[in-house]
C-alpha cells in the first residue's frame, strides 16, 4: 500500500515538481493551494505525511501547523516544512510547534526532500 | 579579514520607521527572487536527473551550468539583505577532496581569463588534501577571488593559484601581478557593494559583492580570509579553511 504524502505549497510549479518526483519514487500524491484547504485535505484524506510551506494565503504555515497538532484528527501526522524563510526563529518556532523537520527551499532538491521523506517512513515502521 | 565597525550615535530627529520599512521591502524583494531561483533550481535539477527524459552529454553539461549559475544566484541573493538580517549562510558541509573543487572554480574562470589572454596556473598540492567543508560555496569563494584577480589584471598577464596544507587547516592561495590596490581602498574590500576604481577593460559585471559573499562563506566555515596587495605590483589572496571543521 502506498503512503500518501500531502503538499500545503501555493506555488503551482513547485506543486507539480514535488509531485512528479514523489510519484515517480511511488508516493500518492494530494494537493492543496493555501492554508485553510490543507486543513481540509488533512482532516478528511489522513494523509502519511505533510509538506507544507510558510507562506500561505488564507491561513498561514505556522497556524496550520499550530492547528494541525491541536487536532486529535490530524496530530499524529507527521509535518515536514519547506519555506524559504531560514532565520533561526522561523524555524524553531515550527519545530517547537511539532514540525518534525525544516527544509529551506532554495538550499534544497526535489531528491533531498524525498530523500528525507523515505527516512521518516523508514523511521515510522 | 575582519574589520572594527563604526556605529554611528543616532541623530535626534531620525525617523526609525523609514529604516525598518526600507529593511522590510528589502527582505521581500529578496525573498520574491529566492522564490523565483528555487523554482529554476529544482527543475533544472530534476530534468538533470532524467526526470523529463534522458539528456545527451551536451545537454547535461549545458544544464549542469545552468546550475551553477543558479546556486551563484542563490549565494547572491542570500548575501543581499543587511547583515544580522537573513546573511546567514546555510553550509552543507562533507568531506571532500580540495583540490578538485578550487581545479573546478579555475575552469570556471577560464573562459573569461582567455578573453584578456591571461594565463591561470594551477600548483597542484603535494599530496590529497581532503577537507570538511561545502563544496558549491567554497568553489563560489575562490570563484569570486579569482574573478577579482582577473578584472585587475593587464592583458597577457598570468595568475597562479596554489594550496598547502598543514595538520589544522588547508591554505589557497591565488596570486596576480595585476594593478594591486591602492592604499586607500584596502580596508574597504570586503565590504559590501564596494568596486574597485580601477579594473582594467570592460568592467561588465561587478555588483561589488564578490569578496563580501567570499569573506562570508569563509567565515561561516570558521576559516580566514586576507591578501597582501602593493600597487603596481599585484595582490595574493589566501584562503585559509580548517581541515576538520564542525559540522
Amino acid at each position: 500500500m502506498s503512503q500518501n504524502i500531502l503538499i500545503i505549497e501555493d506555488d503551482s510549479f513547485l506543486r507539480e515538481l514535488l509531485k512528479k518526483k514523489l510519484g515517480s519514487f511511488g508516493f500518492g500524491v494530494l494537493e492543496a493551494i493555501d492554508g485553510d484547504k490543507g486543513m481540509k485535505r488533512a482532516r478528511e484524506d489522513k494523509p502519511d505525511l505533510i509538506l507544507l510551506d510558510l507562506l500561505l494565503p488564507t491561513t498561514d504555515g505556522f497556524e496550520v501547523l499550530s492547528k494541525l497538532k491541536q487536532d486529535e484528527a490530524t496530530s499524529a501526522i507527521p509535518v515536514i516544512i519547506l519555506s524559504n524563510l531560514g532565520q533561526k526563529e522561523d524555524i524553531d518556532r515550527c519545530l517547537t510547534l511539532g514540525a518534525t523537520d525544516y527544509l529551506i527551499k532554495a538550499q534544497s532538491t526535489p531528491d533531498d526532500i524525498v530523500a528525507k521523506v523515505i527516512t521518516l517512513f523508514g523511521k515510522k515502521q | 579579514m575582519r574589520q572594527s565597525k563604526k556605529v554611528k550615535p543616532r541623530r535626534k530627529g531620525i525617523k526609525p520607521k523609514a529604516h525598518s520599512y526600507n529593511k522590510l521591502r528589502d527582505a521581500i524583494f529578496v525573498h520574491k527572487l529566492k522564490h523565483g531561483l528555487t523554482s529554476i533550481k529544482w527543475s533544472l535539477k530534476m530534468v538533470l536527473s532524467g526526470d523529463f527524459g534522458e539528456l545527451n552529454d551536451e545537454q547535461k553539461d549545458i544544464v549542469e551550468k545552468d546550475l551553477e549559475e543558479t546556486e551563484r544566484l542563490i549565494v547572491l541573493a542570500n548575501n543581499l539583505l543587511t547583515d544580522g538580517d537573513n546573511a546567514k549562510t546555510f553550509l552543507n558541509k562533507n568531506l571532500y577532496d580540495a583540490e578538485q573543487i578550487v581545479y573546478s572554480a579555475i575552469e570556471s574562470c577560464t573562459a573569461r581569463a582567455l578573453e584578456k589572454k591571461i594565463k591561470l596556473e594551477f600548483i597542484k598540492p603535494e599530496g590529497k588534501i581532503e577537507a570538511f567543508f561545502d563544496k558549491e560555496k567554497i568553489k563560489i569563494s575562490i570563484q569570486n577571488i579569482l574573478d577579482n584577480a582577473i578584472k585587475f589584471t593587464h592583458e597577457g598577464g598570468k595568475i597562479i593559484v596554489s594550496m598547502s596544507k598543514n595538520t589544522d587547516n588547508l591554505e589557497i592561495k591565488v596570486q596576480d601581478f595585476g594593478i594591486g590596490i591602492p592604499e586607500k581602498q584596502k580596508s574597504k574590500l570586503f565590504t559590501k557593494f564596494f568596486r574597485g576604481t580601477n579594473a582594467i577593460g570592460i568592467n561588465k559585471e561587478g555588483s561589488g559583492l564578490g569578496l563580501f559573499i567570499a569573506k562570508n562563506i569563509v567565515h561561516a566555515h570558521d576559516g580566514k580570509i586576507w591578501f597582501e596587495s602593493k600597487e603596481g605590483e599585484g595582490s595574493t589572496f589566501y584562503v585559509e579553511l580548517p581541515i576538520k571543521g564542525k559540522k
